[in-house]
């Protein structure tokens, strides 16, 4: 649009650059020179708008539900900003020069802001609505205000068109300036600085040329001050962006990093305190040492006797992980006699070379991956279950599917209809199947869909769930192509969490996480990443 | 093509695509093939008036039907004379295969399309098409909602995103930087067209169908064939750049032409027909990797590809005694065939009629040219925004965007194939002779800058750009398309030659493609059962 955009907003009847309204008596402002302040000021909101929307996607990741909000978020804030101008009553001129050092301040370091506080995850939605809020409110208080300046100087026709016009100009400025210089040339966060210490520029400018218009033409040197102490700010924040930037990463994790690496799927990061070691996929956490083996006796072990039960006492021989690249769900499977082989498809060599090799973690997973019987493969599950060579193998005895939360739609093809279809003809008709499937509590909707979802491909299915310190109460859907009785059996091995009495009560669901209706999530409705996105979206 | 790769960019693609490429990486490197384009072997032999090959005939060939012409539709035609137990067709097609604007390529990596790449899930309205797709295999059942879809030929979620303002926005519309005015517009749109969804005439029809022989002929539907979708955009004062922008996208889409070159009647179809109700959804997609190449390889399969010969240039059709006489040279071998059949099946543009079949009633539309890039990579960019989608649309270029070839089942790393798609919207023989002028080097510069603009490192994973142009690409639905009484009669069989075509609806939709095929089959089949 951005070689439209200028047209179709366009109103002026004539082009004329004169002055068509008649002198009036207060002739203190300049007309033209403060619609180049408006052009500025419409220009810096929209690049705000879009600093924030790009921002956000680039700290949250994939999401769905981003733009939309931010763009209503910022739009109702515009609205609510002409409405507050209904309020300054006193010296519109000097509060207009305010408002315009707030917004220079507020925006400019609008993206230093969101990028330092992601660390803080738990209150990062807050920040960043609350500051598009702020930005928008601001920025709808401008032109309002503008406009009563100007209102001497204008007929009114003359007025609105020429201030939309270049509002509109301005945008369009902005949408050309985004892509081509602001993101490939500054980055986000100096972008913000730069863009901000423009704002200050005019607000600067502006104590000069609006100095006559002020109520109290002495006060003009404290608002000069305000505006000189923010672009003195922003200077120093463009300066020192790459520190920034570097600081806000260090800060999204509490404990020293010792490992970290981008691999062409994901960031891995693990950090070392001093009794417990967190591993972070995406910035999000994926295991903490302290309390994994709950997580992981929990995941494992059920699936292990109900697929003993089913095949009437014989233990699974062959068995499926996908996911679950640490080596502790292998961990934990080597545990069961009469087990001979674990097949591991996990999509980042990076991943399972780690679990291999990095001390921490083969400590941790004594040495799962390095035991003969196991195999493992990398590989994109969807690819690899439906190729067609599964069809000729063997069918796996138990399988263990432990992918990360379904937080973007790539990952979210991993929980649908279709992927549990062709799960179910890998699995041996008396063999069992379990499903890490977030949160009951915090995600409540989205847990129940992956048991609506497998249902709908065939499986029987029972929610269990266990209490993880590090993450809250989490879930599993165990699933058979069959009926099946709850687990009580547990192998003769130094387990630190279950009993068979606790393995029972795993199975009893408070009020709280019961059951809730929810669609099927199928590839083309993808529905779950919207159910766990809203329903997470409640906690953060 | 002289000037400046700048200048290039400015006339192919908008000066905005212009203003933002990046320079080419000195270290990156890929291959660019420029296919040859298929009519250059129909120019070699038609260049000669046609009645001086006929002497050359060196060999005669009998058969009950004859279909001119592999695309979608002939393949149609034939697999319905073939269901309806009439095996004795030979089909004769001008590529190095058959399949038309449905031909596909295929990589380690994946199968790609050259062109045509879904097929809107069709209701039980549209029988013959739901027919073959469920011979396909795609139908699993069907409920209270209709058709149930095999989950894996539906387009997986994310369907689309735009590239707008430096950034990937979901959905089609970007809104990031929408103003409320222009909100308020859009809603205004979009009752605009619910509107014409609920709309049913005196005898219940609606507006817009699919085949669109289906649909009413009130006289208020007939009035919006009579103006352009730019003209009736304007009488009902739709003047944001977003909302023209949107409309205009759709007309680029499905007819190669601007919104003053589509009759309102299209414009509207486009948005209209494929929804039930103004609270529906638009129907889904089926897509595949290889796009409608995967209808072509069953319709082949189903054929049966013996009865298809491909490289072959047909010279002329004509009726003569007890039948239709096609002279056609083997564009491999130059051997020249004479083939004899009660019937003919003439499954090629219109516009081709003039040259090679004499004396038949001529039609010629506007066509236009398309350029298609499949874009080879040997792994994911980086880009900001929305996660990688079905469709990739960006928004101030003139280029259509890609589509993802892994996108249903493929992994979401590792290499891949993009199918880059730019129309020439504008007068058709001039923008052809701008496309073919282009040489290998412009015509790939023209997907790189684009696609490097709107990514981050693309140059480094570029392996190969593999570009098709398409002189006649699509038949354009111009205003007085819908309701034309020349393109009625066009349709109509020329003694033993039967026509079939997109271009007799206006339109080339895949679901007009198969309309086209089936009932030229249909007339076949009725005259040879009263004639035997």
């Amino acid at each position: 649009m951005s070689t439209e955009a200028g047209e179709g907003a366009a109103a002026p009847e004539g082009a004329a650059p004169e002055v068509s309204a008649e002198p009036r008596p207060s002739d203190a402002v300049s007309g033209p020179a403060v619609l180049v302040a408006v052009f500025t000021i419409g220009t810096c909101g929209l690049i705000y708008e879009l600093l924030a929307g790009t921002l956000a996607s680039y700290v949250l990741g994939d999401s769905v539900f981003q733009f939309s909000t931010i763009i209503g978020v910022y739009l109702f804030a515009m609205g609510v900003g002409a409405w507050l101008s209904g309020f300054v009553a006193k010296d519109v001129v000097a509060r207009f020069i305010e408002i315009e050092v707030a917004v220079a301040l507020v925006g400019g370091t609008s993206a230093a802001v969101l990028f330092a506080s992601f660390a803080r995850v738990s209150f990062f939605s807050i920040v960043l609505y609350g500051l598009v809020f702020v930005i928008g409110t601001l920025v709808g208080l401008e032109i309002p205000l503008l406009m009563r300046i100007l209102k001497d100087q204008y007929d009114l026709k003359d007025l609105i068109s020429r201030v939309l016009t270049v509002d509109y100009l301005g945008a369009l400025v902005a949408s050309l300036a985004f892509p081509i210089f602001v993101v490939p040339k500054l980055g986000l966060v100096r972008g913000a600085f730069v863009v901000g210490a423009l704002n200050a520029v005019v607000a600067v400018w502006c104590t000069h040329l609006l100095k006559g218009a002020l109520r109290r033409p002495g006060r003009v040197w404290f608002l000069r001050a305000e505006a000189y102490l923010t672009l003195a700010l922003l200077i120093v924040g463009i300066a020192y962006s790459d520190t920034v930037t570097t600081w806000s990463e260090d800060a999204l994790y509490a404990d020293p990093v010792v490992f970290a690496k981008t691999t062409p799927y994901q960031r891995l990061v693990v950090t070392q305190g001093r009794s417990s070691y967190q591993l972070y996929i995406n910035g999000a956490l994926q295991l903490a040492s302290a309390d994994e083996h709950r997580y992981h006796e929990a995941l494992v072990h059920p699936v292990m006797a109900v697929a003993r039960a089913r095949a009437g006492g014989t233990g699974a021989r062959r068995v499926l992980v996908l996911g679950g690249g640490d080596g502790l769900a292998v961990r934990e499977l080597l545990e069961h006699p009469g087990l001979e082989s674990v097949t591991l498809v996990d999509l980042d060599p990076t991943m399972t070379e780690l679990a291999r090799s990095f001390p921490l973690f083969v400590r941790q997973n004594r040495g799962s991956l390095l035991d003969p019987r196991v195999t493992v493969v990398n590989a994109d599950a969807f690819v690899w279950i439906g190729a067609p060579e599964r069809a000729t193998e063997p069918r796996y005895d138990a399988v263990v599917v432990d992918f990360p939360d379904p937080s973007s739609f790539s990952l979210g093809k991993l929980y649908t209809r279709r992927f549990y279809r062709m799960l179910k003809r890998v699995v041996s008709d008396d063999g069992a199947v379990v499903v890490q499937a977030t949160s009951p509590m915090y995600a409540r909707r989205a847990f129940w869909c992956v048991a609506t979802t497998m249902e709908a491909a065939g499986f029987t299915t029972r929610a269990y769930h266990t209490a993880v310190p590090s993450f809250g109460e989490w879930g599993y859907i165990l699933a058979a192509p069959g009926a099946f009785e709850v687990p009580s059996w547990l192998p003769d091995a130094p387990l630190k969490f279950l009993t068979p009495e606790t393995m029972a009560s795993l199975f009893v669901l408070s009020a709280d996480m019961a059951r809730v209706p929810a669609e099927v999530n199928r590839l083309n409705n993808q529905v779950l990443v919207g159910y766990h996105e809203a329903d997470w979206a409640r906690w953060n | 093509m002289r000037g400046t790769r700048r200048e290039l960019l400015a006339t192919f693609l908008g000066t905005a695509v212009a203003a933002g490429c990046r320079r080419r990486a000195p270290e990156a490197s890929w291959d660019v093939d420029l296919a040859p384009d298929f009519s250059e072997r129909a120019h070699r032999y038609l260049r000669p008036p046609a009645s001086a090959v006929a002497g050359a005939v060196t060999e005669e060939v009998r058969c009950r039907v004859l279909v001119v012409g592999g695309g979608v539709t002939g393949l149609t035609a034939a697999w319905t004379l073939g269901r309806a137990g009439q095996g004795d067709v030979v089909v004769l097609e001008l590529g190095d295969a058959a399949g038309g604007t449905a031909s596909y390529g295929q990589t380690e990596a994946s199968a790609y399309p050259y062109a045509a790449h879904y097929v809107p899930a069709p209701t039980d309205e549209n029988g013959d098409l739901v027919a073959l797709l469920e011979e396909m295999g795609l139908v699993e059942g069907r409920g209270p909602e209709g058709i149930e879809w095999a989950e894996e030929a539906l387009c997986a979620t994310p369907k689309e995103r735009v590239f707008h303002n430096g950034v990937w926005q979901p959905g089609l519309l970007p809104r990031l930087g929408e103003t409320a005015a222009e909100a308020e517009e859009l809603a205004r749109f979009e009752a605009e067209v619910a509107r014409w969804i609920i709309y049913r005439d005196a005898d219940g029809r609606r507006a817009f169908t699919l085949p669109l022989a289906h649909g009413s002929d009130a006289p208020e539907v007939r009035a919006l064939d009579e103006l352009s979708f730019a003209e009736w955009l304007d009488r009902h004062g739709f003047r944001s750049p977003r909302i023209r922008w949107y409309a205009e996208y759709g007309c680029r889409d499905d007819f190669g032409a601007s919104l003053a070159d589509t009759s309102a009647y299209f414009g509207l179809h486009y948005l209209c027909a494929r929804t039930p109700g103004p609270e529906d959804e638009s129907a889904e997609f089926l897509t595949w990797p290889e796009g409608n190449g995967r209808v072509v390889k069953h319709l082949v399969s189903r054929v049966g590809a013996a009865r298809i010969r491909a490289k072959q240039v047909v010279l002329q059709v004509a009726p003569v005694e007890g039948g239709a006489a096609v002279v056609a040279v083997d564009g491999e071998s130059g051997v020249t065939r004479r083939y004899r059949a009660e019937r003919v099946i003439f499954a090629l543009p219109s516009y081709v009629r003039r040259h090679v079949v004499p004396g038949a009633p001529a039609y010629a539309p506007t066509y236009a040219p398309w350029l298609v890039a499949n874009v080879h990579l040997s792994r994911r960019p980086r880009y900001y925004g929305s996660e990688v989608a079905w469709d990739n649309v960006i928004y101030d270029s003139r280029s259509l965007g890609y589509v993802v070839a892994t996108h249903q089942s493929g992994p979401r790393v590792g290499p891949t194939v993009w199918t880059w798609y730019l129309p020439l919207i504008g007068e058709a023989k001039a923008e052809r002779e701008k496309l073919f002028a282009l040489d290998a080097r412009e015509a790939s510069d023209l997907v790189v800058a684009e696609l490097d603009r709107t990514h981050i490192g693309l140059q480094a994973a570029l392996r190969r750009v593999e570009l098709r142009r398409w002189g006649h690409g699509m038949v354009r639905p111009e205003p007085g398309t819908r309701f034309s009484r020349e393109r009625a009669q066009a349709a109509l069989p020329f003694g033993p030659i039967h026509f079939a075509h997109t271009d007799l609806s206006g339109v080339a939709l895949i679901e007009e493609a198969v309309f086209h095929g089936v009932r030229a089959a249909r007339e076949v089949l009725a005259a040879l059962g009263s004639g035997a």
